[in-house]
């Protein structure tokens, strides 16, 4: 069985390794699943974008990045296939926040059409199991030895965005299922309703609503800027926490 | 020699904050002479235009009080015309509160979609319960209602705009009867108006604007009054108005003339439905009229405006009603979901524009900048709501706010019971010295009815110096709710201009001097809110004072007059043309 080693039984100290370096894990065929996943991701964009392929597209991109973990994978660890694929997928999530920024406060488009790329995929379900992932992703880089001040608050943001989409998608549920009893169809607005931090949340609504206005945003962002600045927060303490981290040789001390 | 302790550059630092200092002081001291010089240059240009007032009072008569509203169903039920409720009849019908008869009482007038005006005759005695006899008017399908002397002959007339068509008047005669006379040169579409001397001439101009979208399903009934809509400003001449077009088009639920600029001049707010910007206009001393932007954010689908001084600075805020639901649990949600949806549908945010109330606040002591502040005092979301109307309803000295709620309309609420979104009304009161102009729901006083409210009028019927509330609304019988708060005094007061053109002195402002309450001040308004007519009668709580209260009356033409009043009293202040 192998096993990755802590820092401190390591035998010498290696210098560590900038992130961005191991975004594009050297040889042979992971050179080819690289460039498979990125032309799956690009391919995924357009179909989704250009012809309204918005399901096809989430599945085509989910392939993508698991071509991405397995590239990775096989340099690497299996922990740092996982980060990185963390890292990768975090990131084009991001991509879709700025997207979406962009699309409300550059285009002026309304909040229904201010969707990002993947329309399909703003949906709490998606938003709930993406956040709910990346949680999970970090508690087993935890249990893979990921440590330092910045993991711990990535952890412990993680966990915080994952309760807020929790709240986001029970609520959904509840009003869905108050909307059925009245004989509403699906409208879209129910997947845009506000969560606990923001404007019209439940921190606003709450009798600490005065003292959190204090903190700008806390009680009165609109729901994207909220979930920009989460998914922005996210990616970079993941970026900070993942720079720290030298635990991800491969077993026996060989640099991945 | 001893060394000097301090090192050269902990010197050369000491020097500089020492300069900084001076040089920030200096820069306050100017900025503080120029705002003093500005405020004493404001003094002395009104001290040059002081002219006395004669003042008569009168005890407010003594009530019990009990803690909270007393309600009363009125004779009066305000229905749409069809056998359904659907849009636009569902935005209901006016009301008006004046003193019609001259007996020194508040009548009450109701309007009707698909009926006549009801006039309650205030017949209350002193010291009694509020009583009252019923009478109809035979005009049918008005919206707002205003009571103003359109001729100067010193009584009021009703002045309404009409279902699908323009303005109507009842001309009084006096012995509470009226005469249906058409205001020559007022033809054009309208919903909401609003009146004051917009040119400065002493005679009273209005402003109408139409509400298109409710015209244009009219024109569907074959029943629209073929002139365009839009703002149209009418001023008085002599033998009728002359009417100067402001904007063509409009979806104008409200018209409110508020001083945004500071200047002593009243602007012309309009509040549009439907996400289009509210417009504001001013008019500069040539007599153009042009556009501002004064607010950074406005309500999207504005529905009611009125002002009204939260803080007691001396200056009013604006508050403009619209759509968005109190409670957020599911079963609220998913009512509201539809309305949400076409919300989620349209708003950007790139035109400063949200669903919800906007509370906009003086950002300076002068000048026209505004803060929005709505979500920060909470009073952002009041429910599907209708007129918004500030008052001092304890009595304490800070104007609190009454908002009228609820929608029935089948064809947008059809996933509903009967097409209605059932909402209470919301009373908000003012938190006071500890934060003035900040407000909580205050659901405890009980003015806070299920029945589907529309425009409100908070006015003293009982003589007692309590605000009543009175409120028409849809399909139910209208209501009052008489006033039982426990609390303290109140000076109200009639301003009176004889001689003149406008003789109940609409457009005057009073600021009342309230050692420990600041400077309230208060304006004389035809209608404000959302369909409403209000009183010339101003109302000024001052808390448990007994001490008398100085006020300073601008009239309209900006002279300017002092008086002293005791609490509890109602005084009637004449202008006299002598200049001490």
């Amino acid at each position: 069985m192998t096993t990755l080693r802590p820092l401190a039984t390591r035998r010498a100290p290696r210098p560590a390794r900038h992130i961005f370096g191991l975004l594009v894990p050297a040889p042979d065929l992971v050179g080819g699943l690289l460039l498979l996943a990125s032309v799956i991701a690009v391919g995924a964009g357009v179909g989704s974008l250009r012809y309204g392929l918005h399901v096809p597209g989430l599945v085509v991109l989910l392939v993508g990045v698991g071509f991405y973990a397995l590239a990775v994978a096989r340099v690497g660890t299996p922990a740092l296939a996982l980060l990185m694929t963390l890292v990768v997928a975090q990131a084009g999530h991001s991509v879709e926040h700025v997207v979406q920024m962009t699309q409300l406060l550059v285009q002026d488009l309304p909040g229904v059409a201010a969707q990002g790329f993947l329309v399909a995929a703003n949906q709490e379900s998606v938003h709930a199991a993406w956040s709910l992932g990346v949680m999970l992703g970090v508690a087993l880089l935890f249990a893979a030895g990921l440590r330092g001040p910045w993991a711990w608050a990535l952890l412990a943001w993680s966990l915080l965005h994952a309760g807020e989409h929790v709240y986001l998608f029970a609520r959904y549920l509840e009003v869905r299922a108050e909307m059925s009893r009245l004989g509403l169809p699906p409208l879209g607005a129910e997947q845009a309703l506000p969560g606990i931090l923001g404007r019209d949340g439940w921190l606003a609504g709450s009798p600490f609503a005065s003292w959190c206005s204090a903190v700008p945003g806390l009680v009165d962002a609109p729901r994207p800027v909220v979930h920009f600045v989460w998914n922005t927060g996210e990616m970079v303490l993941l970026l900070a926490a993942a720079t720290r981290w030298r635990g991800l040789a491969r077993p026996g001390g060989d640099e991945p | 020699m001893p060394q000097n302790p301090v090192p050269h550059h902990l010197l050369r630092r000491r020097r500089d904050l020492v300069r900084s200092t001076l040089l920030a002081g200096a820069g306050i001291a100017v900025v503080l002479t120029i705002l003093a010089a500005r405020t004493d240059a404001t003094t002395a240009a009104a001290a040059e235009e002081r002219v006395d007032a004669t003042v008569s009072t009168q005890p407010h008569a003594v009530a019990p009080c009990t803690g909270t509203f007393m309600r009363h169903e009125l004779p009066h039920v305000s229905r749409a015309r069809g056998a359904r409720t659907v849009l636009f009849d569902s935005n209901g019908a006016g009301l008006a509160v004046a003193d019609l008869d001259g007996d020194g009482r508040l009548d009450v007038v109701l309007g009707d979609l698909a009926g006549p005006l009801t006039v309650l005759w205030n017949e209350t005695t002193a010291g009694g319960p509020w009583t009252y006899e019923a009478a109809v008017l035979p005009l049918r399908g008005a919206q707002a209602i205003v009571a103003v002397d359109v001729d100067g002959s010193g009584r009021l007339d009703l002045v309404t705009t009409q279902r699908g068509g323009g303005v109507a008047r009842l001309r009084n005669l006096g012995d509470r009867t009226f005469a249906f006379e058409p205001i020559p040169g007022i033809r054009v579409p309208a919903y909401a108006m609003a009146w004051g001397d917009l040119d400065g001439d002493g005679r009273l101009d209005v402003v109408v604007a139409s509400y298109d979208v409710e015209r244009e399903r009219e024109q569907r009934g074959g029943a629209l009054l073929g002139a365009p809509g839009g703002v149209v400003v009418f001023y008085a001449r002599d033998g009728g108005f002359e009417s100067h077009r402001l904007r063509e088009g409009a979806q104008a639920l409200a018209l409110l003339l508020f001083d945004v600029t500071d200047d002593g001049r009243q602007e012309i707010v309009v509040g549009h439905d439907f996400h289009i910007q509210d417009d504001v206009f001013a008019r500069g001393d040539d007599g153009a009229w042009s556009r501002l932007s004064p607010f950074a954010r406005t309500s999207a689908n504005t529905m009611s405006l009125d002002g009204g001084d939260v803080a007691n600075t001396g200056r009013e805020a604006l508050f403009a009603t619209d759509m968005k639901p109190v409670r957020r649990d599911p079963a609220t949600l998913a009512a509201w979901m539809p309305l949400m949806q076409k919300t989620y549908e349209r708003d950007a945010w790139g035109d400063g524009q949200r669903a919800e109330n906007a509370l906009h606040v003086a950002a300076l002591p002068h000048g026209a900048r505004w803060s929005e502040v709505a979500t920060a005092r909470r009073v952002d979301a009041s429910g599907w709501s209708w007129a918004g109307r500030f008052g001092d309803l304890d009595n304490d000295g800070w104007l609190d706010l009454y908002v009228a709620t609820g929608m029935i309309a089948e064809d947008l609420f059809a996933h509903l019971p009967d097409g209605e979104l059932i909402e209470p009304n919301v009373v908000y009161r003012n938190r006071g010295a500890r934060a003035p102009g900040h407000f909580t729901a205050h659901p405890g006083w009980g003015g806070d009815t299920l029945a589907s409210s529309r425009s409100v009028v908070l006015a003293d019927l009982s003589g007692d110096g309590r605000l009543d509330v009175v409120v028409n609304t849809l399909d139910t019988p209208a209501l009052v709710f008489e006033n039982r708060i426990c609390g303290g005094q109140a000076v109200t007061l009639d301003l009176r201009w004889p001689g003149t053109a406008n003789p109940f002195a609409v457009g005057a402002r009073v600021v009342a001097e309230l050692p420990g309450l600041g400077r309230p001040s208060r304006t004389v308004r035809a209608g404000a809110g959302y369909l409403s007519g209000d009183p010339p009668r101003l109302h000024v709580g001052v808390g448990s004072t007994d001490a008398p209260v100085a006020f300073t009356v601008f009239w309209p033409d900006g002279a300017r007059s002092e008086v002293t009043v005791l609490p509890g009293t109602h005084a009637v202040v004449t202008r006299s043309e002598n200049r001490p």
